[in-house]
């Protein structure tokens, strides 16, 4: 409210509005220390890489994969079911939420997930070299443009072919050919999407995302794939990035890596994906619109990405020496631990209910068409030699 | 009739404005996680890189 004053005497009171601060969304410390505490604890206790903690998930599981006879020759829980610190962080995190439940003081803190996960990426270029941009770079870009276009393109297929709506299309599209959650929301005004359908597309894309969390590294192993094929993979493939990183970490520390640079590729891609996306789906209603590309790019680049490169680039020119590289690298995958505990911790798996049995059908044939085209995209790649596909 | 279109209307429009301040409130979300992440991570990159100045290792 501004209140005008002539001679002493306020005259008026004229209501303006006034843009509220991007740090007003943040929740305080006051309110989210609980959350953050339990996140680090139990990050702690599934095993932070490089830590010497002794009372570990993941000493335990090596304990008893030591004491109990080995299956096919290998440990049961580290070497076949490939139980390393981002499954553990993501199963605990699960079975906290889904079994013995969250208190609601946790919640808030709970958000701050996406910020550690964020880190983590601003961090992970301190792990490349131009070598990897020169090695990958194109070959990301090249899949990441196939698969973000190419996939909003089986989405409105797909939603056409079973007449879907062209919000709900849209908002599938965005789900899972971008950033999942964040990809739905940004487009959910655009395309004037009701709220249940938001929250039906979120749930779908999420849930899918968890399946493909476990099951792709699975696959991987069994195919035999090389670390760079999986990494591509995983980055093309699952929806949400939170998951992007987690799926690639769990089938190794280098195809993390390779999905986490890779993913980038797609996050730059966002503001013209979703551009791509509603003149796709609401092309016959475009006319009278006042969408506007820069205001879309302003609102939608990812702009944390600009961290990202400042840390490769210094990496680039050596600033650092290795040791400080190496340390770098563990911070980043404490700062992944964090993430994937939350990650688990806000995982509701009462969302596959909600998702419901037409939007599972709908949502993971597309999106399995989507793996298996990314497939076919990699052995083509792979045939042409820019990359190794099996190990 | 012409009530229950008005009102439906009215509930769309409702909805709509709901969804959009979902979206408004999620995106500056978003860009404040996003500049926590650089503050938290360059500062990280910062301290590390100090440290290996001093031979902490």
């Amino acid at each position: 409210m501004t209140t005008a004053i002539t001679n002493g005497q306020a005259i008026a009171e004229t209501p303006t509005t006034r843009e509220p601060s991007v740090w007003s969304a943040l929740p305080s410390f006051k309110k989210s220390w609980p959350g953050l505490l339990a996140m680090a604890l139990l990050a702690l206790f599934c095993g932070l890489p490089g830590l010497n903690f002794p009372l570990t998930l993941d000493t335990l599981l090596h304990y008893i994969d030591a004491v109990l006879p080995p299956v096919y020759g290998k440990g049961f829980f580290t070497d076949l079911l490939h139980m390393n610190y981002v499954v553990n962080c993501l199963l605990v995190g699960i079975i906290v939420r889904n079994v013995i439940g969250v208190p609601n003081s946790w919640e808030a803190g709970l958000t701050y997930s996406g910020v550690f996960m964020n880190a983590g990426i601003i961090m992970l270029g301190s792990q490349y070299l131009l070598s990897d941009l020169i090695k990958l770079g194109w070959v990301s870009i090249i899949v990441m443009f196939f698969m973000v276009f190419g996939g909003a393109l089986i989405f409105t297929f797909m939603g056409r072919l079973t007449k879907m709506g062209d919000s709900m299309t849209a908002l599938l599209a965005a789900g899972f050919s971008m950033c999942g959650v964040s990809a739905c929301i940004a487009i959910s005004p655009m395309v004037r999407a009701k709220s249940e359908e938001v929250a039906y597309a979120i749930a779908v894309s999420v849930t899918f995302g968890l399946v493909c969390l476990f099951a792709l590294p699975f696959v991987g192993h069994l195919i035999g794939m090389s670390n760079d094929a999986f990494g591509l993979l995983s980055a093309a493939g699952v929806p949400n990035s939170n998951q992007v990183i987690a799926t690639g970490f769990n089938y190794s520390f280098e195809a993390g890596r390779i999905s986490g640079f890779t993913n980038i590729g797609r996050l730059v891609l966002i503001p013209g994906g979703v551009l791509f996306i509603y003149f796709m789906t609401l092309g016959k209603e475009i006319k009278g619109s006042s969408i506007s590309f820069w205001q879309v790019l302003r609102e939608k680049f990812p702009i944390f990405i600009i961290g990202f490169a400042i840390v490769w680039a210094l990496n680039c020119m050596k600033v650092w020496p290795l040791p400080a590289s190496e340390a770098m690298g563990k911070v980043m995958e404490w700062f992944f631990s964090l993430s994937f505990v939350g990650l688990g911790l806000l995982t509701k798996l009462s969302d596959l209910r909600k998702a419901g049995i037409k939007g599972i059908i709908i949502g993971y044939t597309a999106g399995s068409m989507r793996i298996g085209l990314c497939l076919v995209l990699l052995y083509i790649i792979a045939k042409m030699g820019k990359i190794v596909f099996l190990q | 009739m012409a009530d229950t279109i008005d009102t439906n209307q009215d509930q769309g429009t409702e909805d709509s404005k709901k969804v959009e301040a979902t979206a408004d409130a999620k995106q500056r979300r978003h860009r404040a996680d996003e500049y926590m992440a650089m503050i938290i991570a360059l500062g990280a990159v910062v301290i590390l890189w100090f440290f290996q100045y001093l031979g902490f290792y």
